[in-house]
């Protein structure tokens, strides 16, 4: 994860006395204080990895990106309730960049249901990208919402099961067991034919 | 585990070019700049309090009116958003939850992607609660859902589904008793016919059944149960993290 130590800082640095034992622990107080070099530097390290795990659930790119920037605009609106750490700030909004693609999830699926009755269920995903593969996202479809959050940020943001298991609101262990299954069912399913 | 282990995923790394940034940047700045400095005053605190107390005298009605909801009900949102609090009085609500809603699809007979899911929620919640008894439920709804399967197109005109099978069953056997122990039984007979657990072994039918065949049962297109993770937690439980409050972002 790339932190921008280049960044210009107003906020506090981490004392010798408490040494910061995550990398975001040094903008927490910034991000409390709204400071805008603060959000800036959170901003840089943590975009890629958000926007990643919100392009793996919604699957269109502006969709993504938009869920990142409602995901920093609600954490400006809360940064003076905040209390935690730099980890829980990072697991704060991955929480809400999940929660708005579910909310866009849901939307979509109304949205498609909307024209007519008769359609038959449809895959999850709230928009289509062309250039992914017919079989990739059948197979992501096929996992319920937790799973399919818990696969993308295994594997496309590299989460450690404990940060995984902040996220989804499990226990560690659950998510491992969670996590197994479903990968069995993904690589099963990328097998078939289509 | 890494993140080679499913190299189909790579497609959803993004990394976000510097337009970008700057333009989600300059928001999001805005949106700091924006915000008051004041805490909202006493007409927000009042409108919260309405709130609370019109959610408090509902939730009976609600939660009533949405026991028995399954996933795709209109109040099932509302039994799920009350889990969480009768769960103070029942750790293990919510996995009951899911395997009765895991029951009830399969005997609507549910597609296989709603049934999937519901599995899947179920084993988590089985998995959070460590209870036996109800992992054992789960496995045999799960089993349930196993021999509904139907048998490939071509094989039904001698194979009965494995369902039907089990079906059949107790009706040979009572038969059977019935033609051999008529005269032992009579006016003592079982006014009931006991159903065997559909967890039964299909595997075993009874010879006289010309029908059946274990050797011809279709395979099961599902997961076997193995593949379900387990509800042995052995591993030291994960203290939650400090939450933030406002977690749940608002529209």
């Amino acid at each position: 994860m790339s932190i921008g130590a280049g960044a210009p800082l107003e906020v506090t640095a981490p004392s010798r006395e408490t040494p910061s034992t995550h990398p975001l622990d040094r903008w927490v107080d910034g991000v409390r204080r709204r400071s805008n070099s603060a959000f800036a530097a959170l901003y840089e390290a943590t975009a890629d990895d958000l926007v990643s795990f919100a392009y793996g659930m919604l699957r269109e790119r502006a969709a993504a990106e938009d869920a990142v920037q409602q995901a920093f605009l609600e954490l400006v609106r809360a940064a003076g309730r905040f209390r935690g750490n730099g980890e829980a700030l990072r697991v704060w909004l991955f929480k809400s960049v999940r929660y708005r693609c579910l909310d866009e999830l849901k939307r979509a699926g109304r949205r498609r249901e909307r024209p007519s009755h008769e359609l038959p269920d449809q895959p999850v995903a709230a928009h289509h990208d062309p250039g992914l593969e017919p079989a990739l996202e059948r197979a992501l479809d096929a996992l319920s919402d937790k799973a399919r959050t818990m696969i993308i940020l295994r594997h496309v943001v590299g989460m450690s099961g404990e940060e995984i298991a902040a996220v989804v609101g499990l226990r560690r262990p659950t998510v491992y067991k969670a996590l197994e299954r479903a990968e069995a069912r993904l690589r099963v399913a990328l097998e078939e034919p289509a | 585990m890494s993140s080679t282990e499913i190299p189909q995923l790579a497609v959803f790394r993004l990394a976000l070019d510097a337009d970008t940034k700057a333009r989600q940047l300059a928001v999001i700045e805005q949106a700091a700049r924006a915000v008051p400095t004041r805490s909202p005053a006493r007409r927000r605190r009042r409108w919260i309090a309405a709130v609370v107390v019109a959610g408090l005298l509902a939730l009976p009605v609600a939660g009533v009116a949405a026991e028995s909801a399954v996933p795709g009900d209109a109040l099932y949102p509302v039994k799920r958003a009350l889990e969480p609090i009768r769960s103070w009085l029942d750790p293990e609500l919510a996995a009951k939850h899911r395997l009765d809603e895991l029951a009830v699809l399969i005997e609507r007979d549910s597609d296989d992607a709603t049934i999937e899911r519901a599995i899947d929620e179920a084993s988590l919640a089985v998995a959070e609660a460590d209870v036996p008894e109800l992992d054992a439920e789960l496995e045999r709804l799960i089993d349930r859902v196993t021999v509904r399967t139907e048998p490939p197109a071509g094989s039904t005109d001698s194979v009965a589904p494995i369902d039907r099978q089990i079906e059949q069953e107790p009706a040979i056997e009572d038969s059977q008793d019935r033609t051999t122990d008529t005269s032992a039984e009579r006016g003592d007979s079982p006014s009931v016919t006991e159903q065997p657990a559909l967890d039964a072994p299909a595997t075993d039918p009874p010879s006289t059944d010309d029908s059946v065949d274990a050797d011809h049962q279709p395979p099961p297109t599902r997961a076997p149960v193995g593949d379900r993770p387990s509800t042995e937690l052995d591993a030291p439980a994960l203290d939650d993290p400090a939450q933030p409050r406002g977690d749940r972002p608002r529209d």
